[in-house]
């Protein structure tokens, strides 16, 4: 990407100390660091004491892509005075694909990545991240979902059964 | 590291936002943070496919439902649904006649009722046997006696609900 030399630069810290220098253009898509940017403009060091240097990568990572594909497309649309509908499209297609990959990860990943996501509120990764996360609930039954997601079943056999009998025709076994 | 269980409310809330109905109940029996979530309800299940609403099964009385998204039948036990006759869903409500014509809108899922005011034509004075005997038949034009059954699938032809009950 190429940068100008006047652009800002931001630096986050997370939560085991690490630094990442990021422009603010990529910092503003994270809306929380906006606000405060917005509130005070000489702000230039952010701590992030709930985003471990893992995962605050890979947000950045997710707003470098995204700010990269918006600025392509403005850049297009500059250059011949009107974005041309299969370019866009393509772009759109190729960002698509993208987030595609991006979102192949663990599930403790993932669901780290929403945790930084609602708190840092990029709200592109925040419903990317979601989504995924609900495609992976879709269709499973209670005890699929919690070996997916390692989650402990700490609901009583009376608790379990009652939830059941309230909807059987939910639990059902598919055909 | 973070565990699926531990989500807060409104990450988990967000999640459910993207879930059809019947995930939605599957979801409520995985933990109890999970449980407390989706008793509460506060986004609806995403928009679907409706269900095909079937006829009452014989022996168990009841009623079959069929989910075009996922290709399957239902049967649910909807006792305020016994004998009555549906006359349209809007909303998520149905709309019910029973025999003597008197309508309820019914959520089929929370099972919250209303039971409808009579409507004018056949307020408390009305003598549904006299009208029976009125009601021409069909085919030749003359009055000849149709049973209530038959009634109660005629009077109501459609019924469209403005608004959900619940909104206001």
């Amino acid at each position: 990407m190429a940068r100008s030399s006047t652009e800002n630069m931001i630096t986050l810290m997370s939560s085991d100390g690490e630094e990442f220098m990021v422009t603010e253009k990529v910092a503003r898509e994270c809306t929380t660091i906006r606000n405060m940017l917005e509130d005070d403009c000489v702000i230039t060091n952010i701590p992030l004491p709930n985003v471990t240097s893992d995962i605050l990568s890979m947000v950045i990572e997710y707003c470098m892509e995204h700010v990269a594909a918006a600025e392509k497309a403005a850049a297009e649309t500059a250059e011949k005075g009107s974005s041309s509908a299969p370019a866009a499209a393509k772009a759109n297609k190729d960002l698509e694909e993208w987030d595609k990959a991006f979102m192949n990860v663990d599930v403790y990943t993932l669901c780290d990545l929403i945790l930084a996501a609602n708190y840092l509120n990029v709200s592109g990764l925040l419903d990317l991240t979601i989504q995924t996360a609900a495609n992976l609930i879709k269709g499973k039954s209670p005890e699929q979902i919690r070996k997916t997601f390692h989650i402990q079943n700490d609901l009583s056999l009376e608790e379990e059964e009652k939830i059941r009998s309230q909807t059987p025709w939910a639990f059902e076994k598919s055909e | 590291m973070a565990s699926w269980s531990d989500l807060t409310n409104d990450v988990l809330e967000h999640i459910t936002s993207f879930l059809d109905l019947s995930d939605h109940y599957r979801l409520g029996a995985v933990c109890k943070n999970w449980r407390s979530v989706s008793k509460w309800r506060r986004y609806p299940p995403a928009p679907q496919l409706p269900w095909l609403v079937l006829e009452e099964e014989k022996e168990t009385r009841k009623r079959k439902f069929y989910s075009l998204s996922d290709a399957k039948h239902y049967s649910i036990e909807i006792p305020e649904l016994h004998g009555r006759y549906l006359c349209g869903s809007s909303h998520g409500w149905l709309f019910a006649v029973d025999i003597k014509i008197n309508g309820t809108l019914l959520n089929p899922f929370t099972r919250e009722c209303y039971e409808l005011p009579p409507f004018p034509a056949f307020c408390a004075e009305t003598d549904l046997t006299t009208l029976v005997e009125k009601v021409p038949s069909d085919y030749t034009g003359w009055p000849r006696k149709v049973t209530f059954e038959e009634m109660q699938t005629r009077i109501v032809f459609k019924a469209i609900l403005s608004h959900d009950p619940k909104e206001r």
